[in-house]
């Protein structure tokens, strides 16, 4: 592969790769770094591109890995970080919240696989094969997983607006 | 859009039954304005996810990122395969004078008496003259040589001296 079909054929991917990394992440730099990471690999796989079956599908799983590695590395400051902050102060995790329009703090609430897969689906426009590479699973998997993701959110909604009311 | 429709779009969306496409046109039809009331909680949804999309649009040129990483990548290819030609180009080097240096060593031309002549008659001739030279130079120092003789007939006569001795001793023994 050329580079000048490099660049038609896979940096378009760019933005969304970029999206999902940052789903993922949840961190615009980290995001900026997988990124670049991932199209490293993909310009030395350069010459093999043309012979896989998607290059979506094989820059998704490149990225999935990437972004797990990144976590694994992160993990460990992040969780002492939150338990400092829940030991001193156990509204914290609130506080930060404040300010936050009320479906994002119902989006906060989700348990974390199915808030991405949400996120994947319903605000970067992810087809349910690339979210169930990402996520390690089947299509049907993310479906159901979603299912129970968006009904949960609309109850909350309906919920937070009745008594609003 | 039918409301009904929209309905049945709906009960796909939250049983995660929709396709993309479907989700698109919800989303369309809940961003316009003065809709009923009814279904408040699912136009908040469809809002936010419009607007959530802020949060992950990359605040960089991601085409001009990625072209500088790629650039940057063949720069670093090409400076690469220049230092494996120098590497290369390098030990060959290295490789040849080592094996010329060895070649003149354990070739050493021995030393070969070579003829001067081609003319055997002539060399003949030269040599012969050589020796001639040779002979002729002995036979003229040798000559002075005859001298030496002379040293001999000396000591014939100092040996005389000896009979002197004889008589002094004599001459002792009748002193006696």
């Amino acid at each position: 592969m050329t580079k000048e079909e490099f660049q038609k054929e896979v940096m378009p991917m760019g933005e969304k790769m970029y999206r999902i990394a940052y789903r993922l992440l949840g961190d615009s730099e980290s995001a900026r770094d997988v990124l670049q990471e991932l199209f490293l690999k993909l310009w030395e796989k350069r010459n093999e591109l043309h012979q896989l079956s998607s290059i979506d599908a094989f820059a998704c799983t490149v990225l999935k890995n990437k972004c797990l590695d990144k976590l694994r590395l992160q993990k460990p400051t992040i969780d002492i970080e939150i338990l400092k902050t829940q030991g001193n102060n156990p509204e914290a995790t609130f506080d930060h919240m404040e300010g936050m329009s009320e479906i994002r703090k119902v989006m906060q609430l989700l348990p974390e696989r199915q808030r991405i897969i949400m996120q994947m689906r319903d605000i970067e426009g992810c087809s349910f094969e690339e979210i169930a590479l990402l996520a390690d699973t089947t299509e049907n998997n993310v479906r159901v997983q979603l299912c129970i993701a968006r009904k949960w959110v609309k109850e909350e909604l309906v919920k937070i607006y009745n008594y609003g009311i | 859009m039918e409301y009904k429709e929209i309905e049945k779009l709906l009960n796909r969306y939250l049983d995660g039954e929709s396709t993309l496409e479907e989700e698109a046109s919800l989303k369309e039809y809940f961003s316009q304005p003065g809709l009923p009331a009814k279904h408040s909680e699912m136009k908040e949804m469809f809002r936010y996810f419009a607007e959530a999309k802020q949060d992950s649009t990359p605040a960089f040129d991601i085409t001009n990122e990625l072209n500088s990483v790629i650039e940057n990548e063949i720069k670093k290819e090409s400076v690469n395969r220049f230092r494996h030609l120098y590497a290369w180009a390098g030990s060959a080097a290295a490789v040849l004078i080592i094996s010329f240096g060895l070649f003149q060593y354990l070739n050493k031309p021995e030393v070969i008496v070579k003829d001067t002549y081609k003319d055997p008659k002539l060399a003949y001739l030269e040599t012969k003259h050589a020796l001639m030279m040779v002979s002729k130079v002995m036979n003229h120092n040798s000559s002075r040589l005859k001298y030496l003789s002379k040293v001999d007939k000396s000591f014939g006569q100092v040996q005389k001296l000896a009979k002197i001795d004889k008589v002094v001793n004599s001459v002792k023994n009748t002193e006696k």
